[in-house]
């Protein structure tokens, strides 16, 4: 229920950053990223003109991916405790 | 949609359009109407050769936008018809609605931009006519532009003779006037300097019309690539099957539509060809487009099918499919 | 495809797969993702996946639709509103307007928008006119708009708030003896915001495999094996898989806005009757700004068509998954894209909709 689009912050000013993607521009809202920095750089998500959460590189993809490399390295952890 | 009034989808290309035309036009022109299915209609008289007619109104908001303006998009819009028609575009007539107050620099500056794109195209203009509509009535101008054109003989195109397995090519990347004219409104915020495609496609078809095995040339306008390829199967009774990945789609236009929910497929398009070739024809056909600086990015883009379970359907990048439906309404921006 | 696309497709296809499971998804945006990809043809025929309740145009109730669209004919006001609403049909006599775009076809004032922003800078740009903001979604989109709210708004923008929560609806259908799922993707964006923690009562209290998903085909993909996975091995728990944007906790400052602004309460849900605790309004702090305090009136006539769907209409049952659509009497019949009856076939992520897509004509 919420289209959201990466975008990449430009600059900012007070809670609006200028930011783009692929060539299209938007001023996007951080008002719902007060409680973290976010600057020229950074990726953001945005829903409805509004960054709803700095974007960070993921670790793996699912929890499984973890318990094989474990697994495979001889120490399996289970899945179930190493959830989100 | 009021089915008994007339909606903004009725003018966007779709089904509503083409039902519109075939229950009040083509119902009641009858006869008079020399082929109410074509946007160019070759009409009898003495002379060598077929003569082509076309029409075509112009209401594009706004008036100028990064690649064009209405006046180059009258005459791109018509000679394009006549253009994929396989005429050679002669003379144009120019009908102007103005809305009082209109400032008249601005419609010379509309009118010197005809003149520059009918001078490059090669065609006259025969007759004119202008009226003044009273302010609040109009979106400050409109064009109307019928154009005239002469099909050199032994030229034969015609959706009657598709194919199954024929190929479906395009000359260039899809959507970019339907973005263009949205991001020059600062439409939902967006912004960004993507040029519209507005464009005569006349060097496009003069270089693929005499090519055996070429069957069809059609200019994908409101209601974009995936509106052409129903216009294709609706006529042939066949499937149109399209690739995905083939298709070319520019960065920005892919950026609009994954931010407000729209399909480039659907993008309206001003200085596209789409071809339908026959199996041997195709590879010679895009090799004469992408000897052309508009045809760079041309590509075989689909195939036409017999027995396919819907009128045109996608090949997805991932390999999945989906169905493309005839367009119903114009896209509006979605959250979900 | 991309190679890890395919890699997890190869994954999902190496399963001793089940002859049959059933993968609900509650989020409009999976729907449209795997629509758009055409997921459901590269997946081994025994597993289905099934839009659960979670688009707003479905789950909208017609009352809040139908008050949108009187407020619109019979004031002088803007009406605003994101353009998936624009189009959802009410259950009214023929000739009267039945959708808001039919009310801007017979006059009245009514834009689609892409942001609450755009709202407030139409307010703004209108000031005096009243503007009323017909605002339906659920958390992710109802984050914005408290936002919005709480950055200080225009005196003449009112808010229509339609607003729900998710998780209530899955875990109504998980409480029910027969919950139409075999396995949940969890909506990405609502765990952006509310925390991915709030999905944990699927496998905890129900036994049910549940992964957080994203909107790429790799993130799906991998949700799905993930599922499939904790199927085969018995072992449910809650994966993440979009964890560059779902984190722990989810956003704090959205939260807090969230609760600031509004406050849970009872909402009836289209065609599935009114669900404890499953909806959001505006909280007493910010009546000057809520619609239904402006437009007292129109309350109350919405109130009175409460519940009421299409004469025949199944959506319900399409929407929590129990029947599919093409076991609705109207199904191909009387509803179909170009006259849409329920919601679930107007929204071009409805399930009815999808089907007609997929080829499934009646």
């Amino acid at each position: 229920m919420c289209l959201g689009v990466p975008m990449q912050v430009l600059a900012v000013e007070g809670h609006t950053a200028r930011c783009a993607a692929r060539g299209v521009e938007r001023d996007v809202s951080l008002f719902l990223l007060q409680h973290e920095p976010v600057g020229p750089g950074d990726w953001v998500m945005v829903h409805v003109g509004y960054a709803i959460q700095r974007m960070t590189e993921a670790e793996a993809r699912s929890a499984w991916e973890l318990h094989d490399e474990a697994l495979a390295a001889g120490d399996g952890p289970t899945p179930g405790a190493a959830d989100a | 949609m009021d089915a008994a009034r007339i909606g903004l989808a009725h003018g966007n290309g779709g089904r509503l359009m083409r039902e519109l035309i075939e229950t009040v036009f083509a119902a009641e022109l009858g006869a008079l109407l020399v082929d109410s299915r074509a946007d160019a209609a070759a009409v009898p008289w003495p002379g060598e050769g077929g003569l082509v007619v076309t029409t075509d109104g112009f209401t594009v908001q706004p008036l100028s936008f990064p690649g064009g303006d209405i006046g180059a998009l009258a005459v791109h819009g018509t000679v394009n018809d006549l253009a994929v028609a396989g005429a050679d575009p002669r003379y144009l007539t120019l009908g102007v609605l103005v809305e009082e107050g209109f400032a008249i620099e601005d419609l010379r500056r509309h009118v010197a931009a005809f003149a520059r794109a009918a001078r490059a195209a090669g065609v006259r203009v025969a007759a004119g006519d202008t009226k003044v509509v009273r302010r609040g009535e109009g979106g400050g101008l409109y064009f109307t532009v019928t154009g005239l054109g002469l099909r050199p003989s032994g030229i034969v195109l015609d959706l009657a003779l598709v194919r199954p397995g024929d190929r479906v090519l395009v000359s260039g990347p899809v959507g970019d006037h339907g973005v263009a004219v949205m991001l020059a409104r600062e439409q939902f915020g967006l912004r960004g300097d993507l040029a519209s495609d507005c464009a005569s496609v006349l060097p496009l078809a003069r270089a693929v019309r005499a090519l055996p095995g070429v069957r069809f040339l059609r200019d994908p306008t409101r209601g974009g690539l995936a509106t052409v390829c129903h216009e294709i199967a609706r006529a042939t009774g066949l499937g149109v099957r399209l690739e995905e990945a083939a298709i070319p789609v520019r960065e920005p236009v892919r950026a609009v539509c994954e931010m407000l929910g729209y399909d480039p497929l659907y993008l309206a398009c001003e200085g596209r060809v789409v071809a339908v070739a026959a199996p041997e024809a195709a590879e010679a056909a895009l090799a004469a487009w992408q000897a052309l600086p508009e045809g760079a990015e041309a590509a075989c883009i689909g195939t036409v099918v017999a027995g396919q379970a819907v009128p045109v359907a996608l090949e997805t990048a991932l390999g999945g499919e989906r169905a493309l439906e005839e367009l119903e309404d114009d896209p509006l921006p979605r959250i979900c | 495809m991309s190679a890890e696309a395919r890699r997890w497709l190869e994954r999902i296809r190496a399963l001793p797969l089940p002859e049959r499971f059933r993968i609900m998804n509650v989020c409009g945006g999976h729907e449209r993702a795997i629509t758009m990809a055409g997921l459901r043809r590269l997946l081994p025929p025994g597993i289905e996946l099934i839009p659960g309740p979670g688009c707003p145009v479905c789950v909208c109730p017609e009352e809040d639709v139908h008050q949108a669209v009187q407020l619109a004919l019979r004031e002088d006001v803007v009406l605003v509103a994101f353009g998936d609403m624009l189009r959802v049909p009410v259950n009214v006599p023929r000739r009267v307007p039945r959708s808001l775009e039919q009310a801007r076809a017979a006059g009245a004032d009514v834009r689609p928008v892409a942001s609450p922003m755009e709202a407030a800078a139409v307010a703004r740009a209108e000031a005096p006119r009243p503007v009323v903001f017909f605002a339906a979604g659920f958390e992710t989109t109802m984050a914005p708009v408290a936002a919005m709210l709480a950055e200080g708004a225009p005196e003449n923008l009112f808010v229509l708030l339609s607003g729900r929560l998710t998780w209530p609806a899955v875990a109504m259908l998980l409480e029910s003896e027969t919950p139409g799922f075999d396995a949940l993707v969890a909506p990405g964006h609502v765990s952006t915001v509310m925390g991915p923690e709030e999905w944990r009562f699927v496998p905890e209290r129900h036994g049910i495999p549940a992964a957080v998903a994203g909107f790429t085909p790799e993130s799906l993909l991998a949700a799905f094996y993930s599922v499939l996975r904790q199927h085969l091995e018995a072992r449910p728990f809650l994966d993440n898989c979009y964890a560059e944007v779902a984190r722990p906790g989810g956003n704090p400052s959205a939260r807090r806005l969230l609760a600031e602004v509004m406050e849970v309460c009872d909402a009836p849900w289209r065609g599935i009757g009114t669900l404890p605790r499953s909806g959001l309004r505006l909280r007493m702090a910010w009546r000057a700004h809520d619609a239904r305090a402006r437009f007292p009136a129109y309350e109350e006539e919405g109130r009175r068509r409460a519940g009421r769907m299409p004469p025949g209409c199944d959506c319900a049952r399409v929407v929590l998954g129990r029947i599919y659509p093409d076991q609705c009497r109207l199904y191909g019949r009387a509803c179909t894209p170009r006259r849409p009856i329920g919601p679930c076939m107007v929204s071009d992520e409805g399930a009815c909709r999808i089907w007609w897509a997929g080829g499934v004509a009646s």
